[in-house]
């Protein structure tokens, strides 16, 4: 039996005549913090519907703790398997308790036992919401939203979290907070595969980063790795300067270069006149490992 | 640290809306029972019960007490279907009425009481009620989904626009099919609304289905919680969105089709008492399911004591009195909806 908990096998998907996605090979461990990053319309969020099973691919194939997801119950998934959306779709003035009860309950009558109440309030205490518990969700800011959102994911323990884009819109400190929980939970046996667009934090957080591009896994390694790689800047379309820090790789993007894409546009065409910007030097306490 | 943490738990019972319902259905029922084409004192009231020679207290245990139990299903089932429509459809005004469920099931409704011969037997009516409604829901959310207008005000359109259809259909059924032995007059005030008066053996039966009805609704309210955390989410927790929504809609036709049997046309009440009991009680369903079913028939109740007592002895129809308080209650519920 394999020991890896997500895997899919040449994975294509389309929508209409538009081809999305095209020969997803993954594989990924028990306990392991995924990346996965990329452009807009990379095909990120596709990719993480397809293995939480919301939405089905042309061909290939998806298998969740060995199991083919095509032949698995929606229950099956469910208990496997939590998947954070980009949006909150949440449409009643539910109450945070209310939406933490949902999660916890698994049938119509645990709703109203004491468990399901004790429940919700034990995993607000341990995400840090107990005071936001009888509160609106809607009333709540963009990053309590998120913490909500992210504590109710996990009020069921699965062993797998998709989360898409979970710290978008959330300022620095909401950030490192959200993902810290992430990273700690994996620490426990959770498998994260956790869509993100900013690669500091990527590299800093996960075990392993993605780089998803027009629809085809182009870089696939060790953070480090990846984010030490210059085909990244070409991915990205933007030249990063890498800056070594306590053993940390903190890209900054290149501004006064000129874009990856338009070097090579204007390569092609051999114009003489095409020149860079120098990119200004560096601090001397910071050392370039470009 | 124990009422600590049960603190939700205890929130609702506060405010003991389960002694609040009670009460409120106690003095319903009675003010619906003593308002009619005569209204009796209590104390008038209390004698005539007491007196079995009394044609008064016949007609109130065999006529008026039937009839009023009988409003309260049929305002408990317009309730269920609405809390169900509204939260399928994740649309705050869908209800039985302005989703055109109502009006499919008048049609059946119509076509059973036109053309008795073609099926002889008690259940023909209900099952024609039920069918038009069930089929009518399906056309009006098929054509919103064609129209990509499923979750907003496009879904009322259609529904607007359907029962508009239907309810020349049925005029047009009506003209053409009827005879002396059927009255178009009895048809006429049924479309506007107004109860049955059932034989008691008839109201046991109709209590047992409202019951059933009421159980099959229940069990949806976790599932329609859930859909209220959006279809992704939704999915992701192990609720088959396509097949939960094609229950429920099959299961709120049903109890639709139960009140049009007996109470013909009642626009509003499903729309009204689900949102209020969402403001008092929030909106978690499997509450909002069992409050909105007892409240929403503790109101009929009294609207339909109203509808008797008014213009003695004839009756208003209970549909337009429904509609009266019911309409300014859409057009706040649109203007709020607009500004979201």
């Amino acid at each position: 039996m394999s020991t890896h908990i997500i895997e899919s096998r040449k994975i294509h998907a389309s929508a209409g005549q538009k081809l999305l996605l095209t020969d997803i090979n993954l594989s990924v461990p028990q306990g392991q913090f995924v990346a996965l990053v990329g452009p807009n319309g990379a095909g990120k969020s596709t990719l993480l519907k397809l293995l939480s099973g919301l939405v089905y691919a042309d061909s290939g194939e998806i298998t969740l703790s060995g199991s083919n997801i095509a032949r698995m119950k929606p229950a099956e998934i469910s208990a496997l398997l939590s998947y954070l959306p980009q949006r909150s779709e949440i449409y009643w003035n539910y109450r945070v308790s209310d939406i933490l009860e949902i999660h916890s309950a698994t049938d119509s009558l645990s709703l109203t036992t004491a468990h399901a109440v004790f429940s919700a309030y034990d995993h607000a205490k341990a995400f840090d919401i107990e005071q936001l518990i009888e509160r609106q969700f809607k009333t709540l800011s963009g990053g309590e939203q998120a913490r909500v959102l992210l504590a109710a994911c996990l009020i069921s323990s699965p062993s797998i979290l998709l989360a898409d884009e979970p710290a978008a819109a959330l300022d620095v400190s909401h950030q490192l907070q959200l993902l810290k929980i992430i990273k700690d939970r994996t620490s426990d046996g959770l498998t994260a595969i956790v869509v993100m667009h900013d690669l500091n934090l990527a590299t800093r957080f996960a075990d392993r980063i993605i780089v998803l591009n027009n629809g085809k896994i182009q870089m696939d390694g060790a953070s480090r790795e990846v984010s030490l790689s210059p085909a990244l800047d070409h991915h990205f379309d933007v030249y990063f300067q890498r800056l070594s820090h306590e053993q940390q790789t903190i890209l900054v993007p290149d501004f006064h270069s000129a874009r990856p894409a338009d070097e090579l546009a204007s390569t092609s065409k051999s114009t003489p006149e095409s020149s860079l910007i120098p990119s200004p030097p560096l601090p001397e306490t910071l050392l370039s490992v470009r | 640290m124990i009422s600590h943490y049960l603190r939700p738990a205890l929130f609702v019972s506060h405010r003991h809306p389960a002694v609040m319902i009670g009460i409120a259905l106690v003095c319903c029922f009675v003010i619906s029972a003593w308002l009619g084409s005569e209204i009796l004192s209590p104390v008038t009231m209390w004698h005539t019960l007491n007196n079995p020679e009394s044609v008064m207290r016949t007609l109130i245990l065999e006529w008026r007490i039937p009839r009023v139990l009988t409003t309260f299903c049929v305002g408990a089932c317009l309730g269920m279907a609405g809390v169900i429509f509204q939260g399928v459809f994740r649309n705050p005004l869908a209800e039985p009425h302005l989703l055109g469920s109502a009006s499919g099931a008048s049609v059946g409704a119509a076509i059973a009481l036109m053309m008795p011969a073609l099926f002889p037997g008690p259940f023909f009516l209900p099952i024609m009620a039920f069918a038009g409604a069930w089929l009518t829901t399906l056309l009006v959310v098929s054509l919103a989904r064609v129209a990509r207008v499923e979750s907003g005000f496009g879904l009322i359109l259609a529904g607007v626009a359907i029962a508009a259809l239907l309810a020349a259909v049925r005029g047009l059924i009506m003209l053409t099919l009827s005879d002396d032995a059927v009255s178009l007059q009895v048809i006429l005030s049924w479309t506007l609304g107004g109860i049955q008066t059932p034989t008691w053996q008839e109201f046991f039966l109709f209590m047992l289905l409202t019951i059933i009805g009421f159980i099959l609704c229940h069990r949806l309210a976790r599932g329609l919680d859930i859909l209220g955390l959006g279809s992704d989410t939704a999915r992701n927790m192990g609720l088959d969105v396509t097949r939960f929504m094609h229950r429920s809609v099959l299961i709120a036709a049903a109890v639709t089709a139960l009140a049009v049997v007996w109470g013909g046309l009642i626009g509003f009440i499903g729309l009204v008492i689900p949102h209020m009991i969402r403001w008092w009680l929030g909106p978690r369903h499997h509450r909002l399911m069992i409050y909105s079913a007892l409240a929403s028939g503790a109101a009929l109740m009294v609207f339909d004591g109203v509808a008797r007592s008014i213009m003695p002895p004839a009756e208003i129809p209970l549909g337009l009195l429904t509609a009266l308080l019911g309409a300014p209650f859409f057009l706040f519920i649109l203007t709020k909806e607009a500004r979201r």
